[in-house]
Order: C-alpha cells, then sequence, then structure tokens
C-alpha cells in the first residue's frame, strides 16, 4: 500500500424535493490508499451511489470536504476536475456507459481524444488495454450490436486507457447475468493486481465485494463497517 | 475532435438531423419572402401603373371623352420641359368569331414609340414600324391569346358613328412588361394617324400628352405652369406618379403574406426547438458521459453549439437556394403572372442569417437543462426541480396580460406591440398547457380503471403528455389563427364581390352624358352619375395617403357602409359640402367628424370638414365619400363614371349599352371585371393564406408525432414493464390514447380562446402597415380546425399501430 489517494471528512449530503428535505449521507468519514480494492456495500438507498459520485467529483456535497489525489475538489475548476478526469481518475457505471453513436474503439479512446492525443497514438495505447480485457475483436461494433458483458469490458478498457491511479465503479455488474458479473469481476481484480490501479466499486452483493481488498459497509447513510 | 463528435452526433440522427435542416431552410425562405415580398410587390404595382407612362412627369388628358384636346406646341416653351410625347388612347373591338374582346389603341406619331419607355421586342423587328402606318407591336400575352404571330393581321371595329373596321399586321411582339405590363385590355401600339382612323374617317388626334420634365425641375411648379395655359385650361394637368399610392396597394396585397410567412417561419423555428428538447434527456446523458471522461463544459458546449451551427449553416445554406423559388411561386401565386425580379443578395444574406441564427439560439435553448444539471442529475435524468415553471408561467402569463392592458388601453399603443403580445399570447398557451394536462393526470389517477389511471400517471409524471400539450397549443393556436383569417378575409370578399356583381361601370363618358338613357336599357334597373378616381388625403397627425373619391351621395345607395354617424346626417353632411371618412381612418390617424382634412385632387388642394364616419371592411379606408356638386365646384371635376345597376347577366348588359351608344365610344364593363386584376390577386393571397394554414397544421402534427417517435423510445421499459403487472395489451393502448387525448383537449381548451386573442393582436399588428380591421374572429373555423388536429392526434396510438409493437422485454 502507497500512499493515501482519497480522503473524505464529514461528507453529508441532502436533497430537498418540494417542501420535504431527506439527508442522504449524514457525515462520511473515508480514506482510500493507493492501488487498494476498496468496496462500498450496502442496500439500495444506503446512500452508496450518493457517496461514490460525491467522491468521484461528479456531485458534491452538503457539508464536508473531499481530497481526491491530494487536491480539494471545492476549490478545483471544472476544467482541473475534466483534466483529472482525462488523466488520472476514471469512472464506470452500472449500463449505458457508452456514447451509442460511436464504436466501441471510438468509445475506449474517447477520453484520449479529449486530452488531445493524436489518432496513432491512441491506438498505440489502447491496444493492449483491448487484449488484456479480450475485446480487440469488437472493437467496430456500436454498443447497441455489443452484449452487456462486453459493453461493460469496453466500458472497463476505456477507464484504462487513460492509466489512471483510481477507478470509481458503480454497480458495474448491475447489468449482467452471475456468469458475466463473475468474469468482470475477476477481470477487476487482475486489473487492481496487475496494474496496480485503485478501485473504490459500490455493491450491493457480499459476493462481490468479497473480491475487494477492503469492505466499507454503508447504512442509512453512515459508515457501520 | 470537437467538430468530429459533432458531426457524428448529427449523423447519429439522421430524421432529427434532416427535419431540422428542413425546418431551417423553410424558415429561412420564408424570412426572404417577409423581407423581399413587399419590395417585388410594389415594383410589380409599380410597372403596372407606370406602363402607359413610363418616366414622363406630367400627363394632360380629357376631362371626359367628348373634350378635343389641344395642341402640343404651346408646352415646348414651357420652363423644365425636357420632352413632350403626344399619343392617342382608344378602345375598339376584335374583330371576330366567338366572345367581344375589347383592345386598347395606344398610337403614337411616327418614330416615337419608344420615346415613353423601351420595348423588349421577342419576335420580330420593331424598326419594321416605318414600313406602313398599319404596322403594329402587341405582348407576348396577346400573341398567345389570339394566335397571332409576325406578318399576322387582325382587324379591329371602331365604337363611334363614324368609326369602323381597321386592319393591323403584327411587325413585332414584345415582352409582357414596359407598355403591357398591365396589358388588360390586350394593348396594341402603333401610328396615331391609324388609330385615330378607327374613330374617325380622317385625321389624327391626340388625347393624351406626356410631358417629362428636365431634371432637377419641380414637377408640381412645371405643372401648375401647364395648368395656367389658357390650351389646357379645360384639361386635366396631373402628375404620372403617385408613390403613395403605389405604396398601399403593394402593402394590402403583400401584408397578409408577409404575416402568414413570419408565422410559419416562427413555427419552424419553433419546430426546431421542439425536436431538440424531444432529446433533451438524450442529450443529457451524453453531456454526462463526456463529463466522466473528462470532457469540460466549455468542450461539451463547444460540441453541442458546433451541431446547432452545422445544422444551422446546412439549413441557411439549402433555404437560400430553395428561397428563390419559394419565392417566385409566391408571387406567381399571388400576382397569377409570371414576373421577372432581381434577388437581392444582401436580404438573401440576411434571412439566412435571420434564419441560422434564430435555429441556432432555439436549439441551444434545451441545454439550458443540461447545464443547470449535475453530471450525475444528466446521467440519471433527474426531472426539473422545484416549482421554477411553475412561477415562470404565472410571471409570463401576468407580463402578458400587462402587455395586452397597455396595448389596448394606451391609446397609439397598437402596432408593433401587438406583434410581440401576439407571440406572448402564444407562448403563454405553450407553456400553460403542461399544467391542464397535469390537471387532467390528478383527475385521472382517482379513476378505478387501470387503463385510466396509468394515462394520468403518464400526464402527471412523462413530460412527453406535457410537452405534447405545448406543440399543440402553439400549432393549434396558429392553425386557428390562420383559418380565421382565411375564412374571414374569404368572406369579406364573397361580400364583397356579391355587392358588385350586379354593376357595370361606364367611363370614357362624353361631357353631356344623359343619365336617362343609360336607364332606359333593358336589364338596367339604375344609374349613377359619379366621379370615381384618386386623390390624396391628408389631416393634421395624418400622413398623405391615396383614396379613391366616390364622387356622389347615391355611393350610399351602391355600397353598403356601417354607419359610425346616422345616414340621415351623412346624406345631410354630403349635401352641405362635407366629406365622409371611413372609420379606418378614425382608428388610425384619430381624424373625426368635424375635423378638417385636405383633399388633393391632380394637384389642387382643398380643405373639407369630415362630416360623418362610415364603414367597408373591404374598402378599409382607401376612399373618400364627397357629392359630385362640391367636387364640381371646389375642383371643377365633372362625373366621369356611370355606375349601373343591372338585372341578370351584367356582360349581356353591358353590351347591350356598348352597341346601343357605339357612336359615343363608351367602355362599359361589369364592375368586376374592371376590377379583375385587384379581385384575382386578393383571391390569391386568400388561397396563399389557404394553403399556408394547412401547411402550418401539417406542420404542427408532424412535430407533435415526431415529439410522440422520440419520446416514446424512453419508456419501453415502462411499457414492458405495465404489461408484466398485468395491464392488457388494449388496456395499455386506452392508456396511451386517453394520454393523447389528455395533450391534445389542452391544447384545444387553450388555442380556443387564445387564438381568439392573438387574432385580436393580430388585427391591431395590420396597423404597422396601415390597415385597420374591426375586431372579428370566425369561432366555427378555429373550432374545426382545432377538432381535425386534436382527433388526429388522439387517433395516433391506433393509426400507427402501437399495439403491434407491445411486448414484455428484459428489463
Amino acid at each position: 500500500m502507497g500512499s493515501r489517494i482519497l480522503e473524505a471528512k464529514g461528507v453529508k449530503k441532502s436533497y430537498t424535493v418540494g417542501d420535504v428535505t431527506s439527508e442522504v449521507l449524514k457525515g462520511i468519514d473515508m480514506s482510500v490508499e493507493e492501488g487498494e480494492f476498496v468496496a462500498v456495500l450496502g442496500e439500495s438507498g444506503s446512500g452508496k451511489s450518493t457517496l461514490l459520485y460525491i467522491l468521484a467529483g461528479i456531485d458534491s456535497p452538503t457539508e464536508g470536504s473531499v481530497k481526491l489525489l491530494g487536491r480539494e475538489l471545492s476549490s478545483v475548476s471544472d476544467e482541473e476536475l475534466a483534466a483529472m478526469r482525462r488523466r488520472e481518475v476514471s469512472f464506470v457505471y452500472q449500463f449505458d456507459n457508452l456514447v451509442p453513436h460511436l464504436t466501441a474503439y471510438e468509445n475506449i479512446i474517447l477520453p484520449l481524444r479529449l486530452d488531445g492525443k493524436k489518432a496513432k497514438e491512441c491506438a498505440d495505447i489502447v491496444s493492449d488495454v483491448c487484449r488484456f480485457l479480450g475485446i480487440h475483436e469488437r472493437l467496430n461494433n456500436l454498443p447497441a450490436q455489443l452484449s452487456g458483458g462486453e459493453q461493460q469490458r469496453v466500458a472497463l478498457a476505456r477507464a484504462l486507457a487513460t492509466d489512471p491511479k483510481l477507478i470509481f465503479l458503480d454497480e458495474p455488474t448491475g447489468s449482467l447475468d452471475r456468469e458475466r458479473g463473475r468474469q468482470v469481476m475477476e477481470l477487476l481484480e487482475r486489473i487492481n493486481r496487475e496494474r496496480g490501479v485503485a478501485l473504490v466499486m459500490v455493491t450491493h452483493s457480499a459476493a462481490h465485494a468479497a473480491y475487494a481488498s477492503r469492505k466499507v459497509e454503508i447504512e442509512d447513510g453512515l459508515i457501520v463497517k | 475532435m470537437t467538430f468530429a463528435l459533432a458531426l457524428r452526433s448529427l449523423k447519429a440522427k439522421p430524421l432529427r438531423t434532416l427535419a431540422s435542416v428542413a425546418a431551417i431552410a423553410v424558415a429561412v425562405a420564408m424570412f426572404f419572402c417577409m423581407f423581399s415580398f413587399e419590395g417585388a410587390v410594389y415594383d410589380y404595382v409599380y410597372a403596372v401603373e407606370t406602363a402607359d407612362f413610363g418616366d414622363s412627369d406630367i400627363i394632360i388628358s380629357q376631362k371626359s371623352g367628348g373634350d378635343r384636346i389641344a395642341p402640343d406646341d404651346p408646352l415646348y416653351d414651357v420652363e423644365g420641359v425636357e420632352s413632350v410625347t403626344a399619343t392617342v388612347s382608344l378602345y375598339a373591338l376584335l374583330d371576330g368569331e366567338g366572345e367581344e374582346e375589347y383592345l386598347r389603341l395606344r398610337g403614337f406619331d411616327g418614330g416615337e414609340v419608344e420615346s415613353l419607355r423601351d420595348i423588349d421586342v421577342v419576335a420580330g423587328d420593331i424598326s419594321r414600324m416605318a414600313e406602313n402606318t398599319d404596322c403594329v407591336v402587341i405582348s407576348e400575352r396577346m400573341a398567345e391569346r389570339f394566335g397571332l404571330g409576325i406578318d399576322d393581321s387582325f382587324s379591329v371595329r371602331g365604337m363611334t358613328a363614324t368609326g369602323r373596321s381597321v386592319h393591323f399586321y403584327v411587325v413585332a411582339i414584345a415582352e409582357n412588361s414596359g407598355y403591357f405590363a398591365s396589358d388588360s385590355p390586350y394593348t396594341v401600339l402603333g401610328y396615331s394617324s391609324r388609330m385615330s382612323s378607327v374613330m374617325l374617317s380622317g385625321g389624327t388626334v391626340h388625347n393624351e400628352i406626356f410631358v417629362k420634365v428636365t431634371e432637377g425641375a419641380d414637377i408640381s411648379k412645371v405643372r401648375e405652369r401647364i395648368a395656367a395655359i389658357p390650351e389646357y385650361s379645360a384639361l386635366t394637368v396631373a402628375e404620372c406618379l403617385d408613390l403613395g399610392y403605389i405604396s398601399t396597394r403593394a402593402r394590402n396585397l403583400s401584408a397578409p403574406v408577409t404575416i402568414a410567412g413570419a408565422a410559419v417561419a416562427l413555427l419552424c423555428i419553433a419546430g426546431v426547438a421542439l425536436v431538440f428538447t424531444s432529446g433533451v434527456r438524450e442529450r443529457r446523458a451524453y453531456a454526462a458521459k463526456l463529463a466522466l471522461v473528462g470532457g469540460t463544459k466549455k468542450r461539451i458546449f463547444a460540441m453541442f453549439a458546433l451541431e446547432s451551427a452545422l445544422l444551422a449553416a446546412a439549413g441557411a445554406v439549402i433555404g437560400s437556394l430553395v428561397a428563390v423559388g419559394i419565392f417566385a411561386l409566391m408571387l406567381y401565386i399571388v400576382l397569377s403572372s409570371a414576373m421577372s425580379f432581381s434577388v437581392n443578395a444582401a436580404l438573401l444574406f440576411a434571412a439566412a442569417v435571420t434564419g441560422a441564427l434564430t435555429a441556432f439560439a432555439a436549439s441551444l435553448y434545451p441545454l439550458v437543462r443540461v447545464f443547470s444539471s449535475t453530471a450525475r442529475e444528466n446521467l440519471v435524468g433527474a426531472p426539473e426541480k422545484g416549482r421554477a415553471g411553475l412561477f415562470a408561467t404565472a410571471a409570463l402569463v401576468l407580463a402578458t396580460l400587462v402587455s395586452l392592458c397597455v396595448e389596448n388601453l394606451l391609446p397609439g399603443a397598437k402596432g408593433a406591440l401587438s406583434a410581440v403580445n401576439m407571440v406572448l399570447v402564444i407562448a403563454c398557451a405553450a407553456m400553460a398547457a403542461p399544467f391542464i394536462v397535469k390537471g387532467f393526470g390528478r383527475l385521472a389517477i382517482s379513476s378505478r380503471s387501470p387503463s385510466v389511471i396509468v394515462a394520468g400517471v403518464s400526464a402527471l409524471r412523462e413530460r412527453r403528455a406535457t410537452r405534447a400539450s405545448s406543440i399543440l397549443a402553439v400549432g393549434m393556436t396558429m392553425s386557428m389563427l390562420l383559418f380565421t383569417a382565411w375564412s374571414l378575409t374569404t368572406s369579406v370578399f364573397s361580400d364583397f364581390t356579391s355587392e358588385f356583381e350586379d354593376m357595370i361601370l361606364v367611363t370614357n363618358l362624353s361631357s353631356d352624358v344623359d343619365v336617362s338613357e343609360l336607364e332606359e336599357v333593358e336589364g338596367v334597373r339604375g344609374a349613377h352619375l359619379m366621379v370615381w378616381r384618386q386623390a390624396v388625403i391628408s389631416a393634421d397627425g395624418m400622413e398623405e395617403k391615396t383614396v379613391n373619391i366616390l364622387g356622389s351621395a347615391t355611393a350610399l345607395e351602391l355600397v353598403e357602409f356601417e354607419y359610425a354617424t346616422p345616414r340621415e346626417e351623412v346624406v345631410a353632411a354630403l349635401a352641405e359640402g362635407k366629406v365622409i371618412l371611413d372609420g379606418s381612418v378614425r382608428e388610425l390617424y384619430g381624424v373625426d367628424k368635424g375635423d378638417f382634412v385636405l383633399l388633393d385632387v391632380d394637384g389642387e388642394i382643398r380643405r373639407f370638414e369630415v362630416g360623418g364616419i362610415v364603414r367597408h371592411n373591404l374598402f378599409n379606408g382607401s376612399y373618400v365619400i364627397v357629392s359630385a356638386e362640391t367636387l364640381g365646384e371646389s375642383f371643377g371635376l365633372s362625373a366621369d363614371t356611370v355606375v349601373l345597376l343591372a338585372d341578370g347577366d351584367v356582360g349581356d348588359v353591358a353590351r347591350e349599352v356598348r352597341s346601343r351608344f357605339a357612336d359615343r365610344n363608351y367602355y362599359a364593363l361589369p364592375a368586376l371585371a374592371a376590377y379583375e386584376w385587384d379581385t384575382r390577386a386578393l383571391e390569391n393571397v386568400f388561397d396563399l393564406i389557404a394553403a399556408l394554414a394547412f401547411m402550418l397544421t401539417a406542420l404542427a402534427y408532424a412535430v407533435a408525432i415526431a415529439n410522440v417517435v422520440v419520446v416514446r423510445a424512453y419508456s419501453e421499459r415502462t411499457r414492458s414493464t405495465l404489461l408484466c403487472a398485468g395491464l392488457s395489451r388494449n388496456g395499455l393502448l386506452a392508456s396511451e390514447t386517453l394520454e393523447h387525448a389528455f395533450s391534445a383537449t389542452s391544447a384545444f381548451l387553450l388555442a380556443l380562446p387564445v387564438s381568439a386573442l392573438a387574432t385580436m393582436c393580430l388585427i391591431n399588428a395590420l396597423r404597422m402597415f396601415g390597415l385597420y380591421f374591426g375586431f372579428m374572429f370566425d369561432a366555427a373555423s378555429a373550432v374545426a380546425a382545432g377538432l381535425v388536429l386534436s382527433a388526429a392526434y388522439i387517433a395516433v396510438p391506433v393509426i400507427a399501430g402501437f399495439k403491434r409493437g407491445y411486448g414484455m422485454r428484459r428489463n
């Protein structure tokens, strides 16, 4: 284990709909070390996804602070945050990760292209990742032509293409059957083990959480274990 | 990369791309028509009005058919006169079988046929006119009508006692422009001597002298000098050109087309906004995905903006290409004749830019939602927060009510503000319709029927139902507006034609005309001698306006006016030498009974008191009633027209008049035939409004259907879930149909009163064009248009076979 790459302190989040305010996160303290695989476990509605989005800088907390890769997210500009997503942090969610009108390959290289890399450069970078994930023969297909498992692997390839330090995963096997879910989990374990990429994964499945090196259990907006 | 992404996004949605480009192209074409139509119609009217005199400035003509014209020699000594062209103009009948055909013969002295304007020869050789005095030039239109070619001959019959049949030889055929721009009746250009022989057994007469003044000279002063010459004192000496009249005529013809074009253009732009709004959920997800892989807000916005810019540019280019064709088609429809026109590149560019910019802005509007939400909200398609929509609608309705009050209560506020209010009331309908849909939804969820409950929940929660109601409210309102406009204008025009269908106008009168003789003609039940000519009216606060003088108290017998001033007071006022004005003059310029106006007849200006106000919807203020005696005393005008009221076939009666009075060269025509060009043009304008009304209704329907197609794709899972939960396929179809009914009914309930308000605003906005009409609304037409559109929308689930697509799928 290396240095701390993610640190959340006193994170609270509440939503107001009409006259009703509901507190989803009630004060979360959490940290992730470099190369760590953390599973955030909890029932539906426990606030685990909200926590993940806040940790990734996609949503903002009502109270508290999040420090990602040494930078306080509340003071990071939109440009800096976007640059972090292009180079250091990736995000994979449950389903429908891909831009429907781009091919699998174009989806994978999207963050690289947005970062200004040339097409040739991108090809060199992602070929290894695509072989690693076993999707090198499906690269010219549109997402609609891929199975759910293939789509998730393309999403993982895109997440890995930028060689990130940390990947956030929101129920990455949620839309897959058990067998494909198991395959994706094994792949994530390999990514973590062989590439040293830290993973923060939200799941409600204890079996999937078992692949992680550390489990954080959340219930009713608070970490209970 | 931004460009590539924008391009891929456009390619991925070919239907949306094509629909948007087509809508923008139509909008650009309509903007071009709006910008150019009045100018082109003006050019046409100008060409028709100046057909006789070209660039001459002054015309000296008879006050009646019996007057002899003086020689032109004294004119050459008048200061400011550059050139003089003496001509003869008379009517004759074409010899031949079949229906009688009037011709207008215009004779010039040797070599002067092109002295007033150039002739564009399309066949033959104009120089051959020097061969003989019986050589003539005719128009392409006439050549085609009578099958005449070069070196063909035809003969005409004079309509005077001394007249005879005279032969002519066609040596040249000219374009339907210049002298031939009007060509009703067909014009024949030849030698004065030969033309005169149609009327007289010998000698040459001139009855129209055209004078061109030297550059920089004051035309009115030259006219005064000529009028002061004793030889011309008994003649009419008038300025040729009346630009005010030409402007008014062009504006009257083009205003309805301009407004209808604006409505279509606005609907197209609204359509672009709606197409993009329909796809906003997908765009939110796309923006979120880009944000998650490192796209900055600026970059994502740039990509969407570039996508919109590409659409706008493509629409502008295609629109510019088709604009000229659509414009030519509209001109052809309105003017009933192909006319050459030059395309003003600056106006075309302005139309393209206007269309492109408004479409660009409209397509970006839905992005407000994308960028006001977080990436996560965009990803999960989180609904709008709070009551912003309700507050915005309430604010808009309030602002509109205030603006309507200002428009109707503040003197002089009607006009541009009315146009703004028309847009505001339609926007109110669009924003308020969703709340009525939700009201239906609330009622429906308390039902026991599962289909009704499902429809109610959809109405309350699904944006497709509320959005459809907005689309339909806008489309229905505009459709009702145009169908009402069509129905009303057609009905007013029908009243006008039925009022005039039994009238015959007899002109080219001699000064000793005896009306009682005309009354004796079989089929004539009344004859009214009157002055019927143009004058310029002005007053304090009223700009100069060209009107027709109805110079006889008997005008009240001929035309069915509405009396703002009691009829007996009007009759008394006319006897006292006062003038009677149309109600529109009071409404537009505040000139009322007891005020004074100036009438300018051929440069002579007199002041008159307004003795009363009457109203005629179609004439719309383009007339003033004065007694013939007053005109005689004030301007020395004698009656120039007899209006006959006839029973039976007015054509037969007119022929009988010509035959009975052949020795006086009377020009007798049924009134509707005399104004054939104007009536045809108006009919064509109404047909065009009808075509636009149908087009707009179809467009509104298409946009509503597009919304259904785009948005339904997202609810497939919901439908599948409902089927899984036990709702039957028929039940699901019933719920979707009911949901459509909620949207259509909400739109209809709003569109009906809003279209009445919009009609009021439209009528008030016409004041910008110097047109005034009282409030008119044809509820029956509006209801019919609304019901058809509603029924068509409600029937979509059944017609489109939604049921076939129902199935339980893996969620």
